[in-house]
């Protein structure tokens, strides 16, 4: 339990870094998604269980602060952490690559499917040519700020005794 | 070995009714609004934390600002204080004018006589995602803000002229905070009009973040620099805002209106204080 908290200390924080101060460091008009990047670390490091919680908890505080419609991003954040933390079984997770893999794959899963959830429910059906070059310039900053994460939340784990 | 296929077999199926649970909650949610006390709950443990590290943010942002203009503000310091020297002489033929002319006095006055109740407030967080242009102000309910308020800025134009820009309208209050969609986020829309014209139209933001307007009418008489401003129509956002200049006209896929892209006045990512207009919508 102890762990567990400490685990969703570490997702509010980076929710926290996220809304606030990152919003000041945008390249091409795109914020990084460190929120994301923690969740699918997270999520690969420990369990599909896990993964899931702090995926909805993550989704549900987005959706409940920012979004118009309640439910897209707690989906998509519970979806993400699930899936990861279940396929965490079946990989080598110590490999920074593997992290990355997920980083990348995690990030097109939540762009693409943000992207058809509001498209069936018209709301900003623009052609998704637009969008690509936004979700590029995010996957690119994502994997930049995995290294720093990644090396950092070996040294949290090690504290809190996961692995 | 049997119990572990069982768990994960409870666990896809809860998995699976959590989807079902969410993709029914985004459909109902979308003729409902959001729970507000929830949001409230929320909104009221975050924004207290959000402010703080919102303000760091911006004190860094500006310091590093400050740090990449320096040599650029040095330049500009010795051309202002040539043009200082030029204007104090311009400034006292101009007060002979204005003292002189009662049209000038009449629109001081008009101005002065600004009758909408507002609160200065500071942003506190932004939406967390690149889709969406939201963010949260240290004001709600407390302040007398409700749904639908209008948030603005003064800004100064090309002109010098300092005139009220259109930043958004308040979608959602809590008790000391409340939550602020902008005009170029793709959900938002304003009825808005060419202010040397009047000609009529509707303005969406779009994800690239550009801001689109239709016209109403086929019309020849749109130009590049064009301002626009709100029509009122639509009983939301009040008539006369400034929201910003044409900059590219194009005819739309029928060819018998046309597509504008506008460039706001705002620049949205440089907000930290703005001005929320109390309608009286009684």
């Amino acid at each position: 339990m102890k762990k567990f908290l400490g685990l969703v200390g570490l997702v509010i924080i980076s929710f926290i870094l996220q809304s606030t101060i990152l919003q000041f460091l945008r390249i091409l008009g795109v914020t990084t998604n460190l929120v994301l990047v923690v969740l699918v670390v997270i999520s690969l490091q420990t369990d599909e269980i896990t993964g899931a919680g702090l995926g909805l908890m993550v989704g549900f505080l987005t959706d409940i602060l920012y979004a118009q419609f309640f439910g897209v991003n707690t989906l998509l954040f519970f979806c993400i952490g699930y899936l990861t933390g279940r396929a965490s079984e079946d990989v080598y997770k110590f490999d920074f690559f593997t992290n990355l893999y997920f980083v990348l794959f995690g990030t097109l899963f939540y762009h693409l499917f943000f992207y058809f959830i509001h498209y069936f429910l018209k709301i900003g059906s623009d052609a998704i040519l637009i969008t690509i070059m936004p979700i590029l310039t995010e996957i690119a900053l994502n994997l930049i700020i995995l290294y720093p994460i990644f090396r950092l939340e070996k040294s949290i784990f090690r504290k809190l005794k996961i692995n | 070995m049997i119990d572990l296929q069982k768990t994960k077999k409870i666990n896809n199926f809860i998995f699976l009714l959590i989807v079902l649970v969410l993709i029914i909650t985004i459909g109902l949610s979308t003729t409902r609004n959001q729970p507000s006390q929830m949001s409230g709950m929320v909104g009221s443990v975050f924004s207290p934390v959000q402010k703080v590290f919102y303000s760091i943010g911006q004190t860094f942002a500006n310091s590093f600002d400050s740090l990449l203009n320096i040599s650029r503000i040095r330049e500009e310091n010795i051309q202002l204080q040539e043009r200082i020297s030029i204007l104090q002489e311009e400034n006292i033929q101009l007060k002979y004018i204005v003292n002189n002319a009662d049209a000038l006095k009449n629109e001081y006055e008009m101005l002065s006589n600004f009758q909408y109740e507002h609160v200065k407030s500071q942003i506190i967080s932004r939406d967390i995602g690149n889709w969406f242009e939201r963010f949260t102000i240290d004001k709600g309910t407390n302040s007398g803000i409700q749904i639908d308020d209008i948030v603005i800025k003064a800004v100064r134009t090309e002109d010098q002229l300092v005139k009220v820009g259109l930043i958004g309208k308040v979608v959602d209050v809590g008790y000391n905070w409340s939550k602020v969609v902008t005009i170029d986020d793709i959900g938002s829309s304003v009825s808005i009009k060419v202010l040397r014209t009047n000609e009529g139209g509707v303005a969406k933001g779009s994800i690239s973040g550009n801001i689109e307007a239709f016209m109403f009418s086929q019309t020849e008489d749109l130009r590049v620099d064009d301002e626009i401003v709100t029509s009122g129509l639509g009983e939301i956002y009040l008539p006369n805002i400034y929201i910003g200049k044409i900059v590219k006209i194009e005819k739309t896929s029928d060819l018998l209106t046309e597509k504008i892209t506008i460039i706001p006045v705002v620049d949205f990512e440089k907000l930290y204080e703005v001005f929320v207009i109390k309608v009286d919508r009684r």
